[in-house]
């Protein structure tokens, strides 16, 4: 093996779009919606478990670290909304959604068409990720309420989940290692 | 006596991690490698300043592994294939390598680069999704109540680092939803 240089140094494969269909023209001004208005960087890239703007909205749209990538890797993005029991959609790497429900998190395929997850062509499951958020936003907002609270359930199993999760992960851990 | 990372950063483990890899391993050394996957010759010398004349089965250097990779070919990171070149430089055998990661998919990546290698002597793999910054323990101290009368907006897409899929998401929803709040860093 050899040391391979990259010049300049990156960590990440930012391009994937490879037809007119999707437009990635980058954005050249700050924006930040009126809504948005405590925590650093208003709120562009922090947790934000306890902000009051989080109530407001029934869905985060989790915009991962990576989108182009070889398998999925959940950061802290993912988990704000599991944390704050809101809805979510992860426009980020093929099988994110199946590696949370492989955690017991469940997700919300009764409400929004989750079938991008599936998609390991990035530019396919970008079309598809903005069409699930389309078809969402068509939906009246007294029946997401209503399924929020015919729902409540999932949510706070979410929560415990997400709660135990540290905990289940290590007894997994020793459980598999003792019957090595 | 290893150097446990001291701060609340995505490339710290988790104590109660280390003290259950303690149980089963003898842990020689922590580091974060997103600390060193630009500086592979601090690496080097951090492998060397731990090398043992014979390692035992059980020792372990945990490579404490978050951070994102880049990939030319798409098969193997380009990372991954610098820490394991400088294990080799090291001349440290790679049954000692413990990745404690949350690449979810890891082991197709090692498969490559250690097809050449004996079962024994292969690196051990931990995955996890959740690291020091996503999983604050004071965050489960008081479950949150759900208060549905409050929601005003459909969604929101909070934005942070620069990324092509950040702006096709930001230039999409412009467009098409306006019911979705949105923050969103400029490109510089």
């Amino acid at each position: 093996m050899t040391l391979i240089k990259l010049d300049p140094f990156t960590r990440v494969n930012d391009s994937f779009v490879q037809t007119d269909r999707v437009d990635a023209t980058p954005v050249l001004q700050d924006v930040s919606h009126p809504l948005i208005t405590t925590g650093p960087s208003a709120g562009a890239n922090t947790t934000h478990y306890s902000a009051d703007f989080y109530k407001k909205i029934a869905l985060d749209i989790v915009t991962e670290t990576v989108f182009n990538y070889p398998y999925p890797r959940i950061c802290e993005k993912t988990l704000r909304p599991i944390n704050c029991k809101r809805m979510f959609i992860i426009v980020g790497p093929a099988h994110s959604l199946k590696l949370l429900q492989s955690r017991g998190i469940m997700t919300f395929g009764d409400i929004i068409n989750e079938s991008y997850d599936t998609i390991e062509n990035p530019e396919e499951r970008f079309l598809s990720v903005v069409d699930a958020i389309d078809q969402f936003c068509k939906l009246d907002l007294d029946k997401i309420k209503n399924y929020y609270r015919n729902n409540r359930w999932k949510f706070d199993h979410n929560w415990q989940t997400m709660k135990n999760l540290l905990q289940v992960e290590l007894q997994k851990f020793e459980q598999e290692n003792n019957n090595v | 006596m290893h150097n446990v990372i001291p701060d609340h950063s995505p490339g710290s483990i988790y104590p109660d991690w280390l003290q259950t890899l303690e149980k089963k391993y003898n842990i020689v050394d922590v580091f974060n490698f997103v600390r060193y996957d630009y500086q592979l010759d601090q690496l080097k010398q951090r492998l060397l300043a731990v090398k043992k004349p014979a390692f035992d089965a059980h020792d372990r250097i945990v490579a404490v592994h978050f951070d994102t990779d880049y990939y030319i070919q798409g098969r193997v990171g380009v990372n991954l294939t610098n820490l394991f070149t400088i294990w080799q430089e090291a001349d440290i055998p790679f049954h000692t390598m413990l990745l404690y990661t949350n690449h979810t998919g890891i082991q197709k990546e090692i498969d490559v680069l250690c097809q050449h290698r004996p079962a024994i002597d292969r690196p051990t793999i931990v995955e996890t999704v959740i690291n020091q910054l996503s999983y604050l323990p004071d965050t489960y101290d008081a479950e949150p109540e759900l208060d549905v009368d409050q929601i005003e907006y459909h969604g929101l897409a909070l934005m942070g680092a620069q990324r092509s899929h950040r702006y096709a998401l930001y230039n999409h929803i412009k467009q098409h939803c306006d019911q979705i709040a949105m923050v969103i860093k400029a490109a510089t």
